[in-house]
């Protein structure tokens, strides 16, 4: 027998939706909104590792990046001005990255003709201070700044890591281009 | 195990004895490895000592001559591969850590690449990810965004950002300020676009025209004059004398002065005001040019109402008070006339005031034919010879249709005659005239005015007899009466005059 009562409710947690991450403060009331980053990145890597072990690196990373593709989607509809101009839409991003602790973002260069740009995260909440293993590690953050970049421009863009950390740099750097 | 220990006492050994080895003796022996290596396996292994040296030589190589830092591991005895494999990268880190450095500091931002995973350049490119951000910041700023902000950079940060609140700050006042001053520039322009004069501003060294608010043409009644009034314009401006001109203000009729002299319908009046200045670096000439043709016609109509009685074309009472007076002061010897028509009301009240009127100009004409008389030498009963004594050079115009400009226009500030010769006929109100007689006598003025008198009388019709009485004063050139007390003078002898007659009349009746 259905409940009338719950049936305005979720049915699932496996589909995103920013109400189904529930009321933190009410949730949390004595441990509060926040957390260690450790926390976040132990909950990022097991899930890697046991990604990795089912499906490939390869497969793996492609998840991790479809995963950032749909968080920066939603945090772009969620806390940013898509009708604004490119100029304060960068300023309210670099802010906005700043204030979750997401990372500092930085403009290095932006071709208005082919939209293709260059932009650096530095202090990145997945990498900053991984040990170096050569390898660009952010895909998340790919798929990440994919996704807010094609919430804004109405454009898919393809973002790649061309500095990480993790290959021994001090900033992570990307590229996006139009597709 | 013994390979081991004994790199580990050759490398102790060696620490040691490489201290003194002279830059001259390394280099050498650096240059010489490769060929030792080149020699294949069959070449001698080299020692220890030689192989430390080697590894030194390599390493001071990589300090201080980079060009020839060199080293092959493969010409070293097995237990130093390794080492200086890694020594090898060290260099090759170091090297590409000093070639981006190099960039960096020659401005060249985009920067030798990198290995993936050289740590030593890692910093380097920090700082190299900074310059590029603030490149990209200074471009923004550039092109006028000042919406972003550098963080996280220190005294960098404070400084960029700064400059960024300052120029945004900067750049509003001044769109304020233009902005203002836009409008300011649209209300002049609109409002030296509606204003009646013409203005037009020369370059005194080209002649060439710096602003108009309008077209020659829009000011101009008769389009052939254009080129002229351009061309005068032009002269003037080239030829512009600051000391003899300065705020020159003239006035031209197209068919009287200047270059105009063409007569016609389009009769035009301009006057033109000049004002030299200096306006974005030329000297420049400015000609306000008003269209006064209109003025001037109304001025002449109001002159013309104040000198002249519009009915008999008589100067006006004003004006003929005012001659008397300079006349006066000038000490001329004249008569002066009060002259009374008889009967006007009667006339007026019984046959209307067109009756009326004809009735004072037919008394008006013959006193003005009078003057004209006297004038040509026709009357003055021995008053002629005094008259051409004081001089006939100027001719007093009798009306209004005979007056030419000048003398209009000089009028009110000359007086209207200089030198006195005739009759002064004005009219003083109603039924009253003045006549002011140059050069002549009390009984030569009566004697001509009853002369008049009986004119009138035997033109009268049987209804009501027309007739004047007057009364006469001398003005001998002394000085003591004013022109109105002697008016009143001879004012009241014209009443004398008129209670005789009136005696007289009662008398004959029967
Ligand atoms: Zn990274």
């Amino acid at each position: 027998m259905d409940n009338v009562f719950k049936s305005n409710e979720p049915v699932t947690h496996n589909v995103f939706r920013w109400e189904n991450l529930g009321d933190i403060k009410e949730g949390r009331g004595d441990l509060g909104e926040e957390m260690p980053v450790l926390v976040y990145r132990l909950m990022q890597f097991t899930m890697l590792d046991v990604l990795t072990k089912n499906y490939g690196s390869d497969q793996a990373n492609q998840l991790f990046r479809d995963a950032g593709y749909l968080a920066g989607t939603e945090l772009a509809r969620q806390s940013l001005d898509l009708t604004a101009d490119l100029d304060s839409f960068i300023a309210q991003l670099q802010k906005t990255l700043e204030d979750l602790k997401i990372g500092i973002l930085r403009m290095e260069a932006f071709d208005p003709e082919s939209g293709e740009l260059v932009l650096t995260v530095g202090q990145d909440l997945d990498c900053s201070g991984l040990p170096i293993t050569n390898e660009t590690v952010c895909d998340y953050d790919e798929g990440f700044i994919a996704g807010i970049l094609e919430a804004y421009t109405g454009k898919h863009y393809k973002v790649r890591e061309i500095d990480c950390w993790a290959s021994g740099d001090r900033v992570c750097r990307f590229k996006g281009v139009v597709e | 195990m013994n390979d081991d220990e004994q790199i580990g006492s050759a490398t102790l050994s060696a620490t040691g004895a490489t201290a003194p080895v002279a830059p001259v003796v390394s280099a050498a022996t650096a240059a010489q490895a490769p060929a030792a290596a080149t020699a294949g396996a069959d070449a001698p292994i080299m020692s220890v000592a030689a192989a430390i040296e080697t590894l030194f030589d390599y390493l001071k190589n990589v300090i201080y001559y980079p060009q020839r830092a060199q080293l092959d591991p493969e010409s070293l005895p097995a237990d130093f591969v390794t080492f200086a494999q890694g020594l090898l990268y060290f260099g090759n880190s170091v090297a590409e850590m000093r070639a981006l450095a190099d960039d960096i500091a020659r401005g060249r931002l985009e920067g030798s690449p990198t290995s993936p995973g050289n740590e030593l350049a890692s910093d380097l490119k920090s700082l190299q990810a900074t310059l590029k951000h603030l490149a990209w910041q200074i471009n923004q700023v550039a092109k006028g965004d000042y919406k972003q902000r550098v963080s996280f950079l220190g005294e960098l940060s404070e400084a960029v950002n700064n400059m960024i609140v300052q120029l945004g700050e900067r750049t509003a006042s001044l769109e304020q300020t233009a902005e203002t001053l836009r409008e300011n520039n649209d209300m002049l322009i609109a409002l030296a676009e509606h204003i009646d004069q013409w203005i037009i501003v020369l370059d005194r060294a080209s002649g060439e025209t710096l602003y108009s608010n309008r077209e020659t043409g829009e000011t101009l009644n008769d389009p052939v004059e254009e080129d002229r009034l351009r061309a005068w314009l032009i002269e003037r401006a080239l030829n512009y004398n600051a000391s003899s001109d300065e705020r020159l203000i003239k006035e031209i009729s197209f068919d009287e002065a200047g270059p105009w002299d063409v007569p016609g319908p389009n009769r035009q009046f301009l006057q033109i005001t000049l004002n030299p200045f200096t306006w974005q670096e030329h000297k420049a000439l400015t000609f306000l040019i008003t269209d006064i043709t209109e003025e001037k016609r109304r001025r002449e109509e109001l002159e013309s109402v104040a000198f002249f009685d519009a009915l008999t074309g008589a100067y006006s009472r004003h004006y003929g008070m005012n001659l008397l007076e300079k006349w006066l002061a000038q000490g001329e010897c004249f008569a002066i006339c009060f002259v009374d028509m008889d009967n006007l009301k009667y006339i007026n009240d019984s046959f209307g005031h067109e009756a009326g009127d004809e009735y004072i100009l037919s008394v008006s004409n013959k006193l003005q034919s009078g003057a004209r008389a006297t004038a040509m030498g026709g009357t003055g009963l021995g008053s002629e010879t005094e008259a051409s004594a004081s001089g006939s050079a100027t001719e007093v115009p009798a009306s209004g249709d005979a007056r030419t400009d000048e003398t209009a226009t000089d009028a009110e500030v000359a007086g209207p005659v200089c030198v006195i010769s005739e009759i002064v006929l004005s009219r003083l109100g109603g039924d009253e005239f003045m006549l002011l007689c140059p050069g002549w006598s009390k009984q030569e003025a009566e004697c001509w005015l009853e002369d008049v008198r009986s004119q009138l009388v035997a033109e009268s019709g049987d209804e009501c007899q027309r007739s004047i009485s007057y009364g006469v004063v001398q003005a001998d050139g002394k000085a003591g009466h004013s022109g109105s007390e002697l008016l009143a003078q001879a004012d009241e002898l014209m009443y004398e005059y008129k209670r005789s007659r009136k005696m007289e009349r009662r008398a004959t009746l029967p």
